[in-house]
């Protein structure tokens, strides 16, 4: 296979395993292995990101919720109905610095309601 | 201290508060892969469209760049600022927006760079209204022909290639052969025949301190009120230069599209050129001929293209352009040359030779040519310029010939001589564009041999002392004739005042 796949493709092929009900980590070995058989293994950040965004075109979004306490489950429906993708999964981070709110990261979009942009913002401002 | 108005007070924070309010919406974002030269590769943003406007969020601060390349898994960006600030993996947010750049009255008598930035330390400049930099050029309902002429003040062109408003002329030559002088003479003579065209020059990757001189020069002949200078240097990033002289051409159509006349002047395009054949190259996209990318033609034809005198609907404005090319050795079948060549509407050829001969300015009477203008030129300068280039070119012949032996009839060396004086009558010195009036009078007892008696190195105090007793003497007359519409032929009242007058100047230079 001499051409170069793009990364949007290997992803969409990812996608579509995953989400048929294949092993997770086999599909994975696959991949590493043409990255390795191509020479492309520098480009394992940006494969990544490709995975996530076809996962997240397909429905299922991991999303990043940094926030300064800990979220409840009312907290995490009420995001998950913002996403508004079929499926969401949260990567949680708790940070006091943030002061209050969300900094919300999904593949393709974010959002940041915490205090401390807010802040930042006002600061900038010179109010 | 001064009164603080609490009302304002009020609504200013009210204000700020509304505007970090969150929208409550997530945000589009990619993330920068790579970045290098002036170039950001961009993950994500797949809603990202073609010259949309991306803002870079750097730890010290948002630089904007604008998409150029979209391709399956990033998108290429180019900066609009310098890149040491930038760095991989800082989030891009989409401004929504194509390049735009502030368009007014407000411009005129400013030095600003593409972006409309004050480069002259002048106050910031604000304008009521903002046109895209990038703009599709008017449709053949709302133009019109050429009619009218744009006069440049300099004789061998008003007289042998005539430009008319709306019109695109080549200035092409060597450097040094005076490309930008023309172009400087014709914006003075915008002035000072008060014609109220509004200049914008141009500067694509000239150097600072010949922009600073031009400036200069143009405030100290008072046509800075009417012109607008956009300037970028050749340590600007290769973005500018790319975007001036689009950004320049929007300026110009905000007066065009007011039924105003504006001039363009581009200085150069060969510069243009090497700048976004470095944009494609840092972009991949893959060379073609003198490895300039295969848009190198669109590149200058959508820009010039922009050029128009608008229909009466459209109000009648025009939009002309000037645009330079710098050749090398006098080689016009160059890729960029002949690609502009045959894009405006004529050429003005420049030649190092008759520069440095000493006729200046130097223009080549065979290699350039006006196609559209011979329509809009003033009546009274085709009255009496028919037969200028041809007998130019017929004298350059005879010439050529007459160099290898003495032995000439008298009819030769009659023309020779004519030929000579009309050579001698055609050079002018730089800033001193001359009126129609002046002209008409200049080729008229030239061409019609009132001067015969003169020779060739007293022509031109003859001409200054033609010229200077019309002006006393006959200032009506003249003043008419500044007008352009009366043809000066052999019965008119006009030519009999111009055969007296200069028939008396003449005894004054003959023997």
């Amino acid at each position: 296979m001499n051409q170069k796949l793009s990364r949007r493709k290997i992803a969409d092929y990812f996608a579509e395993k995953v989400l048929a009900g294949d092993n997770v980590a086999g599909v994975l070995k696959e991949i590493a292995a043409y990255l390795i058989d191509s020479g492309r293994t520098r480009e394992i950040e940006l494969v990544v990101r490709a995975l996530e965004d076809s996962l997240s075109s397909r429905g299922t979004v991991v999303a990043s919720v940094a926030s300064a306490r800990p979220l409840d489950e009312t907290m995490k429906f009420e995001l998950a109905t913002l996403i508004g993708a079929k499926t969401v999964l949260f990567r949680e981070t708790v940070d006091p610095e943030l002061i209050g709110g969300v900094l919300i990261e999904t593949p393709q979009q974010t959002l940041d309601a915490t205090i401390k942009r807010k802040l930042t913002a006002l600061h900038g401002a010179k109010i | 201290m001064a009164d603080i108005a609490v009302t304002e007070l009020s609504k200013g924070l009210r204000d700020a508060i509304s505007q970090l309010e969150v929208s409550g919406k997530l945000e589009s974002v990619g993330v920068v892969t790579r970045v290098g030269d002036g170039v950001a590769w961009v993950h994500g943003l797949k809603d990202a469209g073609y010259s949309e406007v991306l803002q870079i969020e750097t730890k010290k601060g948002v630089v904007e760049a604008f998409v150029l390349n979209l391709m399956e898994d990033e998108i290429g960006a180019v900066l609009l600022g310098s890149d040491i600030n930038v760095a991989a993996g800082d989030s891009v947010k989409l401004k929504g927006e194509v390049l735009s750049v502030p368009i007014g009255k407000e411009l005129l008598g400013r030095v600003v760079n593409p972006l409309g930035e004050a480069l002259d330390g002048g106050p910031a400049i604000v304008t009521k209204a903002r046109g895209p930099v990038e703009r599709e050029a008017i449709g053949v309902m709302g133009r019109k022909s050429v009619h009218e002429p744009l006069m440049t003040g300099i004789m061998a062109i008003d007289a042998m290639f005539p430009i008319g408003r709306g019109q695109r002329e080549l200035i092409i030559g060597d450097r040094q052969t005076g490309k930008t002088a023309i172009a400087l003479d014709t914006m003075i003579n915008q002035a000072k025949q008060k014609t109220g065209v509004v200049n914008v020059y141009v500067a694509i990757g000239q150097k600072l301190s010949k922009v600073a001189r031009l400036v200069k020069r143009l405030k100290q002949e008072g046509v800075m009120d009417q012109t607008i200078v956009v300037a970028t240097g050749p340590s600007d990033p290769a973005s500018l230069l790319y975007l001036a002289p689009y950004s320049g051409t929007a300026m110009g159509e905000y007066f065009r599209d007011n039924k105003g006349h504006a001039l363009m002047i581009y200085d150069d395009l060969t510069k243009h050129a090497v700048a976004y054949r470095q944009m494609s190259l840092l972009l991949r996209r893959p060379p073609g001929r003198e490895a300039f990318p295969g848009d190198v033609f669109y590149l200058h034809s959508r820009l010039l293209e922009r050029s128009s005198k608008l229909s009466d609907d459209l109000g009648a404005g025009s939009l002309t352009a000037l645009p330079i090319i710098e050749t090398q050795a006098g080689d016009i079948s160059a890729y960029i040359p002949t690609n502009v060549i045959s894009i405006t509407d004529g050429q003005i050829f420049m030649e190092t030779d008759l520069f440095y001969q000493g006729i200046r300015p130097a223009i080549s009477a065979g290699l350039s040519v006006s196609r559209v203008g011979g329509a809009a030129q003033t009546k009274s300068v085709k009255s009496v310029s028919g037969h200028l280039k041809l007998g130019l070119s017929q004298f350059r012949e005879l010439a050529s010939f007459a160099q290898f032996g003495s032995d000439l009839d008298a009819a030769t060396k009659h023309q020779i001589e004519r030929g000579q004086r009309l050579t001698e009558l055609l050079k002018q010195h730089q800033y001193q564009p001359m009126s129609i009036s002046e002209q008409v009078a200049s080729i008229y007892t030239v061409s019609e041999g009132i001067f015969d008696g003169v020779s060739s190195d007293k022509i031109k105090d003859a001409q200054k002392a033609l010229i200077t007793r019309l002006t006393t003497d006959h200032k009506k007359e003249m003043a008419e004739l500044d007008k352009g519409m009366e043809k000066v032929e052999s019965d008119s009242d006009i030519a009999m005042i111009l055969t007296k007058v200069a028939k008396s100047v003449a005894k004054g230079f003959e023997g």
